[in-house]
């Protein structure tokens, strides 16, 4: 009784079960299912070239799982036959020791194959898309890189003819005009090169940076480069620049990173630290060693960054303060940079007034 | 006189038309709609090469990506392969190579060929010209197929066969 109701419920089911006999041939001990009626006619014939090719496939990696006589069941990959009305028929096999006796059962999957296929449908279909506009918006981001680098090129000349003419003599109402417009030209230079920089920095790869000690940036020398470049440019609004982490080093500390790029940071922050300072101020740039990381800061007297814009002070486009002509792209640049490379960069107030921009890099060490 | 039969492997990243093709090559379909394929599903194409009738047993692999991870186990008895990228997706190449590299064991000496597919849509292609050249080069038998428009995908089956009929002979 109990035989029969296997039997009639294996048959209801679409499944298949077979059982390798002694003299090594496969027998059905089931009904035969649709998808094999279709597929070879229901007299059907014991197995061998006559199963379908997976199938047949998997009772030759069944007949030697059995031989190994490994304990634990073998299970196929779906895989779906196709009868001639086009009907797919999603299955999966699985051979296991009962008893003694060596069996394979062939499920009919259905439901649960369309819900795999759509979820992995879905899922497939989400990453082509994703792939595609990544490769769009790559697209039009070296467009635009191209425009901007176009940009670049007239204005060093138009920079370098007022500044001939900023030179030469003429009467002081000309001079202030000459200034003025000389001071926007080397504004729209520093935008275009922050752009630029942003630019480099977002399809740069990993790669592109050292880890390895005998390559990586020596921190001191970018600081000792960066605070010659820019002690005349602070000299000039009267603002103060000082280091006594630089006047105290002895050594270098090398950090994983790049080195013109990390001089790009340093340099970003310092500009910003100018932008906000007011003659007679002090900017402040200190940097200390631990075992695996350095910390830099960067210190002014400025106003600070209104309390309403910190969450989204690293962020493209944002500027604290009047913009006074810059793209708000500098901080973005220094968090995307310093997070390529491990590190991090933060930002916190100072007390009556001020900034302090917090760098933390990793240091670059051998093995 | 009995066909040969040869199983031939499609193997690929998803999406990047090898179902597609064998629908093609069987049963001069296309369907613009993707379908994914789940394990693996087999067709059969019955020719006559010089006189010589074979039946062909196309093994349509899933294509291999983070969900679905290829078994050497389907690839068992094979007598040739296509590794199938799309020409529209430059790392699709990359990974075609990577299991042709990974199969070879299984595969043995079988004939295969490097089909890039989506030929119709040339003007999308990444895969630049010196890049097909390079392979042809280092002995890879490479053609770029269209399974919408049925560029080379007769060809390529025939020059498998062909290649699959050879080796028999050998």
């Amino acid at each position: 009784m109990a035989k029969d109701v296997a039997h009639e419920l294996l048959g209801e089911l679409e499944w298949l079960v077979l059982e390798l006999g002694p003299n090594g041939v496969w027998t059905r001990r089931s009904h035969a299912p649709k998808w094999l009626v279709e597929h070879r006619g229901e007299a059907g014939g014991p197995g061998g070239d006559e199963w379908p090719p997976f199938l047949a496939t998997f009772l030759d990696e069944a007949r030697e799982h059995f031989t190994r006589g490994v304990a634990a069941p073998l299970r196929s990959l779906m895989w779906c036959e196709v009868t001639p009305d086009g009907r797919e028929w999603p299955l999966q096999a699985s051979a296991l020791d009962v008893g003694g006796r060596r069996l394979v059962f062939v499920e009919w999957l259905d439901e649960r194959y369309a819900e795999l296929r759509a979820i992995l449908q879905r899922a497939r279909q989400t990453t082509l898309e994703f792939d595609s506009l990544h490769r769009e918006v790559l697209k039009k981001e070296v467009l635009l890189h191209c425009i901007v680098h176009d940009l670049k090129s007239p204005l060093a000349g138009i920079v370098g003819s007022l500044s001939l003419l900023a030179d030469g003599e003429q009467d002081a109402a000309r001079r202030e005009l000459v200034a003025i417009a000389l001071e926007s030209a080397r504004r729209q230079e520093v935008m275009i090169r922050q752009v630029l920089d942003v630019f480099a920095s977002e399809l740069s790869t990993s790669q592109s940076f050292a880890r390895d000690p005998r390559e990586a940036p020596d921190l001191v020398e970018s600081v000792r480069s960066v605070l010659q470049a820019y002690g005349p440019v602070f000299q000039r609004r009267s603002v103060g620049l000082t280091s006594r982490s630089l006047a105290a080093s002895r050594a270098p500390i090398r950090v994983v990173g790049r080195a013109d790029r990390l001089e790009r940071v340093l340099a970003n922050l310092l500009e910003n630290a100018l932008r906000h300072s007011d003659a007679g101020d002090e900017v402040e740039l200190e940097f200390v060693a631990a075992a695996q990381s350095v910390e830099l800061t960067i210190s002014d007297r400025g106003p600070g960054v209104p309390e309403t814009i910190r969450a989204t002070l690293f962020q493209k486009f944002v500027q604290s303060g009047p913009s006074r002509g810059v793209a708000g792209l500098g901080l973005f640049y220094c968090k995307n940079t310093l997070e390529q490379w491990g590190g991090a960069i933060g930002y916190e107030p100072r007390e009556p007034k001020g900034s302090t921009f917090r760098v933390a890099l990793n240091r670059a060490l051998a093995g | 006189m009995t066909p040969t039969r040869v199983k031939v492997c499609m193997l690929g990243s998803f999406a990047v038309g090898k179902t597609s093709l064998v629908q093609r090559y069987v049963k001069s379909l296309f369907s613009e709609r993707y379908q994914t394929t789940i394990g693996v599903q087999i067709d059969k194409k019955e020719l006559v090469i010089d006189g010589r009738p074979l039946t062909i047993m196309l093994w349509d692999l899933y294509g291999e990506d983070e969900f679905q991870k290829l078994s050497a186990s389907f690839l068992r008895g094979a007598h040739g392969a296509f590794f199938v990228a799309d020409g529209t997706r430059a790392q699709s190449v990359d990974h075609a190579l990577e299991l042709a590299e990974r199969f070879a064991p299984d595969l043995g000496d079988g004939p295969r060929i490097l089909l890039v597919n989506k030929h119709d849509l040339a003007a999308q292609w990444e895969v630049r010209d010196e890049t097909l050249a390079r392979l042809r080069a280092k002995g890879w038998l490479v053609l770029c197929t269209s399974a919408k428009d049925g560029e080379n995908v007769e060809r390529a089956f025939e020059l498998l066969a062909r290649a699959m009929l050879e080796r028999e002979s050998d």
